[in-house]
C-alpha cells in the first residue's frame, strides 16, 4: 500500500508538470492508477518522485481536471464515505452539485477537451458529467440552433437534405 | 478558481469540434437525449445521418410531453425499433406516463390501456 502522503507529477502534452496526491488521483483515474501500479515495483526502493506523461491532455485541461478531482476527493473525505460518495452522479442532490454545474459552464471547446480528458484518464463521473453537459447543449434546440452552437456545417445537398428529412419524418 | 476563464464564449474557435468526436462517444451523448430528438440530429450533416442508430441506450419519453397521443408515441417507438434493427442495446428507459393525470383519462375514454402498446415492443 502506498503511504498517503505520496505525490506524483503529471506532465501535460505541452510540458507542464502538475503535482497531485497519489491517493487522490488513484481513486479518481483508472488510467493513472494503472500507470502508478506499473511503476510501483521499480520505485519501491527509491525516494525519487514519479512523473507520468499524459500526452493527450493539455495543461489548461489537466489543471481543470485536477481541480475537479481534488474538490471531489476533499468533499468525500469530509463525509468519510469515499467509496460511494467520492464522485457523485451528475444531477444528484449533493453538496457539489453547484460546483459541478459551474465546472461544466464553459465554452464548447473547453467542454469537449474535458470530455476527451475524462475518457482518456478514465474518470467515470467526470465523463458522465461532461457528456451530460454536451447533451444539455443539444437538448430542446432546433437543428439550426445546434448547427450554430457547435459550428456544424450542413454538407448535405438540397436533394439529400430533403431525402434525410423524409426518411426520418416519423421522428419529427 | 477558473472564474475569469469560465464565461461562455460559445464555440470560441468557430471550428466544429463536436463532429470530430469518435462515433461511440457521440452515440453515448445522443443516448442521453430523448430518443426522438436523437433521431432528429440525423439532419444536421452527413456525419450525423446514421449515428443515432448505434446509440447504446434509448430514452423513450412519451405521451403528453413529446407526443400528442399514446398512438403517436407507439408509432414512433415501433418505427425506431424497426429502423435501428438488431444493434446492441445496453439500456432502455421508458417514461410513458409523465404528467398524465386522471383528468387526461377522463377526457380520453377511448384511449387503450398503455401497457398494450409495450407488448408490441418487447419481442
Amino acid at each position: 500500500m502506498a503511504s498517503e502522503k505520496k505525490v506524483v507529477f503529471l506532465r501535460s502534452s505541452d510540458g507542464e508538470a502538475f503535482e497531485v496526491s497519489e491517493e487522490v488521483i488513484s481513486a479518481a483515474s483508472v488510467t493513472i492508477k494503472g500507470m502508478i501500479d506499473e511503476e510501483s515495483p521499480s520505485r519501491a526502493d527509491t525516494a525519487a518522485t514519479t512523473t507520468l506523461a499524459i500526452p493527450n491532455v493539455t495543461a489548461a485541461t489537466l489543471s481543470r481536471v485536477l481541480h475537479y478531482v481534488n474538490k471531489h476527493f476533499d468533499a468525500a473525505a469530509v463525509v468519510g464515505r469515499p467509496d460511494d460518495y467520492i464522485f457523485c452522479a451528475p444531477g444528484d442532490e449533493h453538496p457539489l452539485a453547484r460546483f459541478d454545474d459551474d465546472f461544466v459552464d464553459v465554452d464548447n471547446d473547453t467542454l469537449i477537451d474535458l470530455v476527451h480528458a475524462a475518457e482518456y484518464l478514465h474518470i467515470k463521473k467526470l465523463f458522465d458529467l461532461t457528456c451530460k453537459a454536451v447533451a444539455d447543449k443539444l437538448k430542446g434546440r432546433t437543428i439550426d440552433q445546434i448547427r450554430e452552437t457547435f459550428g456544424i456545417v450542413n454538407d448535405y445537398t438540397v436533394e439529400e437534405e430533403v431525402e434525410v428529412y423524409r426518411e426520418n419524418s416519423w421522428a419529427f | 478558481m477558473f472564474d475569469g476563464m469560465n464565461k461562455k464564449a460559445a464555440a470560441a474557435s468557430g471550428v466544429d469540434r463536436i463532429s470530430d468526436l469518435p462515433d461511440a462517444l457521440l452515440q453515448h451523448v445522443l443516448s442521453l437525449l430523448p430518443a426522438d430528438q436523437a433521431v432528429q440530429t440525423s439532419v444536421l450533416a452527413r456525419r450525423w445521418r446514421h449515428l443515432w442508430k448505434g446509440m447504446p441506450a434509448l430514452r423513450l419519453v412519451g405521451p403528453k410531453t413529446r407526443f400528442a397521443t399514446a398512438q403517436d408515441f407507439d408509432r414512433f417507438v415501433n418505427r425506431l425499433i424497426a429502423v435501428r434493427g438488431h444493434l446492441p442495446l445496453v439500456s432502455c428507459e421508458v417514461e410513458a406516463y409523465a404528467y398524465l393525470t386522471w383528468d387526461d383519462y377522463g377526457r380520453e375514454p377511448e384511449e387503450p390501456e398503455p401497457h398494450l402498446y409495450f407488448d408490441s415492443w418487447i419481442q
